[in-house]
């Protein structure tokens, strides 16, 4: 067969056109002239030469009938269809389906069979080249990344038939790399030879074709994916599919139809007018629906919209799938809702806990924690603004009382009330919380100092309004500590505790009052605390020591004995007097083990100056309250039993006068039991304060000792002078002996003799001295006393 | 053997049949059913499955045999569970001791068997006296007898001559007047001038394809044995939506060009899997039927001399569902 004219079969669409204007003339009656068409993109008047005898042959046949033959481009194919100017088309059957959905056309009405090379085929497929110098593709899954030639989408063999072979490789044909070469088998293996192109798609026989016609040679083209179709004329890469139909349209008679259709069946590969058509024949249609279920598959138009498929289809097709996943999705569905509830549990949960961890039960007011929270973050911001905020710690006034005398039902009645009528004195910055019990707390922000008294007042007067309970009225009082922030510059506890401190102050002054904290006082108490707890330190550590001050007879030269006086040997600041620590010793734990300290190195130092050949007496300091503890004279006998060589006589305890040892008969009976012991008693700074001759005969004192002060003025005071002249008097009518102290001149000693009062101790006659220098003074006193001034 | 139905295509058959490798991949849960299965339109639905790749070697492997006597040996020794036989030959291999049950019916004979004549004969009529090819297998004989039965002649008003069904060279040596054969030889001789005298047309219903499995292993083998299945079905499927390329495919072990294809089947009816489950269901009437008679030609001809157990032959339980 001629190949050129095949190629023209092959490549494009035809159209047989019988004339145009038939649709009318059918309507009246007339001879009809109809229409048949050939689309061609090239060579259309050769094409039209060689169908003419085959219309020619139909005409003749068809008797009244006028055929007429048009070979149309694929476009104006379609204009053409559109005006209904076509009464038959044989056409592409990617066209063909298209048309249809868009025409209604009829089904075809017989399929073309060619006549190639030698063989007559009702089947066309499409062929992949590739240049003969590249690598070959030896998978179809390798042009994933190749470049893809087509002369475009409409066609069977240049397109639909590759893209089904690719897509059913599992490539995905949209994702594809593309090149549209435009409507020519030439231009795609142009495109390929080229290179701008690794494959190009055209339909089966194209290649041989141009082969034939010696526009490429064979060797510079490879197929790709060739398959073996035994029989088949040419080489094709993918399936095949049904030759093209002729088809008839709507408009067309029944019996004009059928005529037409017989003509053709009855036309073999033998005659001339089939022959020079370059056919071998017709047969009756071909399923084209695989054409139309490739063209879905690939979304040709015009499939390319998604497919409406209806409930019930879908329902029939997956009943099952639908069935679990609906199952699957209740499930999930039941299993979120049942997770809802469970976090909404727990989140009501977590808020109850929240509220019992932050919240009182009873009133609904923050508690301690969530208190000292709030005034962590009050302090920072009052801080930051300079401002200042009150701390008030409330107790009830006989709460208790109340309690006790209406039931705790009415007491948590009472407390819920009150709590209430508070909360209206704050503003929302402001905390209100409930501390324990009947315990509140206040934190009253952004306060001038000078405003605090206002706002405490206005809350008393707010307490001091009768409650109106549910079985009585009653009128509550409270007691209100109160510090201020930040002139008490502590953290959140600390003023807390300010708060109640002062809160028990004002309670300890009488309640239904307020008090505010003293940060002076506080911050002095808390030295002292720094400082005992430095002078237990030194105890332990055996800092003290003692220095000893001599007593002479003035009459004799003889030394009589020595005052023991504590120093403290202070690592830093050296040796201290004990008017630097004694007065935070006074009244503290600390006094009786110093003083305890003191009367067991005295007894010790006595003891090694008798076994050194010295005897005298160490006298010692003794506190009122020290004095007073219980069992002192016990402890006393303990110590000396440490001494069993030595006379308790050498010991003096010297007593403090005061009215506290003096007020106590138990004082008295102490004494007496440390006198029992041998142990000699003074009264220390006699003549100072409170005393009473009744007093001063009862006591088992040994010694009187003439205060200091007035010894030292008495040589230019008369009445100083005519003190000491008493008491020495008193001491020789009770039959005591007598010792002045701040004996500083030899005048004061040479007045003194006058007065009768021969025992004295002072700087005159010597400081206190360290015990190792005793022994040396008194040999050197001894043999040649000297005063000093 | 020349008395095989379904061997022509010897050319192909020399090369196909390869030992099948023992299965040998632990990883299985069950190693592959092996089919024997020579060449015939009706089986080639399996081979076309295999060749495009539908057919998944893991479960199946099927081992290409010359003849079905050779797909019978391979059954007999073991090497494979099921084979692709006629209806007698399934007979025939119970015979043996085989325990071979029917599971699928790949096509049924109406008119592919034909009974060809020269030209000078016109009737059915004019066979008396004249030299009629034919083998003398259950089919062979079936054939005839229906042929005669038509005729009204009795064998011994005839001159039988034992002549495989795909050998046409005594008919082309002008020894025989009528030759009972199939296709595709039917088909060659008929554009040589030869008359169709009688066909399975005729006798519907009575000539199978079939797959028979071991019953004793066919629970082994029951995922490949419905993947076999759903294999041919498929290739079955892509031969009704487009013809045209089926054919071509089907063309290279058929030895025909693609366009020639369709002639073939033409004597040919291959049920789909519903009519599948309406022939083979229980008590599978049509079947029995068929294999009844078959089993009276085997004893009337002494091709077997002990009645054949005919229970169970046919089984519709391993079919594919058939999906809503």
């Amino acid at each position: 067969m001629n190949t050129s004219l095949r190629a023209l079969v092959c490549c494009f669409l035809i159209g047989l056109l019988w004339s145009g204007s038939g649709w009318a003339q059918h309507q009246l009656g007339h001879p009809q002239t109809l229409v048949l068409g050939v689309a061609a993109l090239r060579d259309q008047a050769r094409l039209e030469e060689r169908f003419q005898p085959l219309v020619a042959y139909l005409n003749e046949q068809l008797e009244d009938q006028a055929l007429q033959l048009k070979v149309l481009s694929p476009s104006e194919i379609w204009q053409a269809l559109q005006r209904h100017e076509l009464d038959f088309v044989v056409t592409d059957p990617v066209n063909f389906i298209a048309l249809s959905e868009h025409n209604a056309m009829s089904s075809p009405l017989v399929t073309l069979v060619m006549q190639e090379a030698g063989e007559a085929v009702e089947a066309q497929g499409g062929v992949m080249l590739q240049a003969a110098d590249q690598e070959p593709f030896t998978d179809l899954k390798e042009l994933k990344e190749a470049t893809l030639a087509i002369a475009g989408r409409n066609f069977l063999g240049g397109y639909l038939a590759q893209a089904r072979s690719l897509q059913e490789a599992g490539l995905d044909v949209s994702e594809l790399n593309w090149l549209d070469v435009g409507p020519s088998y030439e231009a795609v293996v142009e495109a390929v030879l080229a290179g701008r192109a690794d494959v190009g798609f055209i339909r089966t026989g194209v290649m041989e074709r141009l082969v034939d016609e010696g526009w490429v040679e064979a060797e510079r083209l490879r197929v790709v994916n060739a398959q073996d179709m035994p029989g088949f004329p040419y080489q094709v890469s993918t399936r095949l599919y049904p030759q093209w139909p002729l088809v008839t349209l709507p408009q067309v008679r029944d019996e004009v139809a059928r005529k037409v259709a017989s003509v053709l069946l009855a036309l073999d590969a033998e005659n001339p007018v089939v022959q020079q058509a370059g056919l071998a024949g017709f047969n009756v249609p071909s399923d084209y629906s695989v054409i139309e279920r490739d063209m879905r598959r690939l979304q040709i138009p015009p499939f390319n919209t998604p497919q409406q498929v209806s409930w019930v289809e879908i329902w029939y097709s997956y009943q099952w799938q639908i069935l679990i996943l609906t199952a699957f999705v209740v499930l999930v569905v039941v299993l979120l809702v049942f997770s809802l509830v469970l976090n909404r549990r727990l989140a009501l949960s977590r808020e109850h806990l929240e509220k019992i961890a932050h919240y009182d039960l009873l009133t609904g007011l923050p508690n301690y924690h969530l208190l000292s929270r709030r005034l962590q973050e009050a302090t920072q911001v009052a801080w930051e603004t300079g401002r200042s905020l009150a701390v008030c710690y409330m107790d009830l006034d006989n709460f208790k009382q109340l309690n006790d005398h209406y039931g705790h039902g009415l007491g948590d009645e009472l407390l819920l009330s009150l709590a209430q009528r508070l909360q209206q004195e704050i503003d929302a910055s402001e905390t209100l919380a409930r501390v324990s019990g009947d315990e509140f707390a206040l934190v009253l922000t952004d306060l001038h100092p000078s405003e605090s008294d206002g706002r405490i007042k206005q809350l008393m007067q707010s307490l001091h309004q009768p409650l109106v309970l549910s079985k009585t009225t009653t009128e509550v009082s409270a007691s209100l500590g109160i510090t201020l922030f930040p002139l008490d510059r502590s953290d959140p506890d600390t003023l807390l505790r300010h708060a109640s401190e002062a809160m028990f102050r004002a309670k300890s002054l009488g309640k239904n009052r307020y008090y505010y904290f003293d940060a002076d006082l506080d911050r002095e108490q808390q030295g002292l605390r720094d400082r005992l707890q430095r002078l237990q330190e030194a105890l332990e550590a055996e800092e003290f020591l003692l220095y000893y001050q001599p007593k002479v007879d003035l009459r004799t030269q003889e030394v009589l004995g020595v005052e023991a006086l504590i120093r403290w040997q202070h690592p830093e600041e050296g040796l201290l007097p004990p008017g630097a620590f004694l007065p935070d010793i006074e009244a503290s734990e600390l006094e009786n083990p110093l003083g305890n300290w003191v009367i067991s190195q005295a007894l010790s130092q006595l003891n090694a100056w008798h076994e050194a050949g010295l005897q005298i007496r160490v006298s010692v300091n003794i506190s009122a309250s020290h004095l007073l503890t219980t069992g002192f004279a016990t402890q006393l006998e303990v110590l000396l039993a440490e001494y069993p060589d030595l006379d308790p006589g050498y010991l003096e305890i010297e007593v403090l006068e005061t009215a506290a040892l003096g007020s106590l008969d138990e004082g008295r009976q102490i004494l007496e039991a440390c006198h029992r012991l041998g142990v000699k008693i003074s009264l220390d700074d006699f003549g100072t304060g409170y005393s009473s001759l009744a007093y001063f005969r009862n006591l088992p004192v040994d010694i009187l000792k003439i205060d200091q002060s007035f010894v030292r003025d008495m040589l230019e005071d008369r009445e100083d002078r005519s003190i000491v002249e008493s008491v020495v008097r008193l001491a020789a009518a009770f039959n005591r002996q007598v010792i002045a102290e701040g004996v500083e001149t030899l005048e004061h000693a040479e007045a003194l003799l006058e007065l009768g009062c021969f025992q004295a101790q002072g700087y005159g006659i010597a400081r206190p001295l360290p015990a190792e220098e005793i022994l040396d003074w008194t040999r050197n006193w001894e043999e040649e006393p000297s005063f000093t001034s | 053997m020349d008395k095989q139905r379904r061997t022509f295509n010897q050319l192909l058959l020399g090369a196909a049949c390869l030992p099948l490798l023992p299965s040998l991949t632990g990883c299985q849960t069950a190693p592959p059913l092996q089919v024997a299965s020579h060449v015939w339109p009706g089986y080639e639905f399996l081979f076309l499955a295999r060749n495009e790749g539908w057919l998944d070697t893991r479960l199946v492997q099927l081992e290409e045999t010359q003849s079905a006597s050779e797909s019978l040996e391979a059954l007999q020794e073991n090497r494979v569970q099921a084979a692709t036989l006629t209806l007698d030959e399934l007979l025939m291999g119970r015979s043996r001791g085989l325990p071979l049950k029917a599971v699928l019916i790949f096509d049924v004979s109406v008119g592919a068997d034909q009974v060809l004549a020269k030209p000078h004969l016109h009737q059915l009529e004019d066979l008396a006296g004249k030299r009629i090819g034919a083998e003398t297998s259950a089919l062979g004989n079936l054939v005839l007898d229906k042929t005669l039965e038509a005729a009204g002649l009795r064998r011994d008003q005839v001159e039988i001559v034992e002549n495989a069904a795909s050998d046409p060279r005594a008919w082309e040596a002008g020894q025989l007047d009528a030759l009972v054969t199939y296709e595709p030889l039917a088909s060659r001789l008929r554009k040589e001038g030869a008359k169709v005298l009688f066909s399975s047309r005729a006798f519907p219903e009575s000539i199978f394809d079939l797959l028979a499995v071991r019953s004793d292993l066919v629970d082994t083998y029951s995922e490949g044995l419905v993947h076999l299945m759903q294999s041919h079905f498929r290739g079955l499927e892509a031969f009704r939506t487009n013809p045209v390329d089926t054919s071509y495919r089907l063309a290279r072990r058929l030895g025909v060009k693609g366009q020639e294809v369709i002639e073939l089947y033409r004597g040919l009816q291959l049920p789909d899997l519903s009519a599948n489950h309406t022939y083979l269901a229980a008590p599978a009437e049509r079947m029995t039927l068929a294999a009844q008679e078959l089993h009276r030609i085997l004893l009337a001809s002494g091709q077997v001399s002990q009645p054949i157990n005919l229970q169970d032959l046919f089984s519709s339980q391993y079919l594919p569902r058939i999906a809503v």
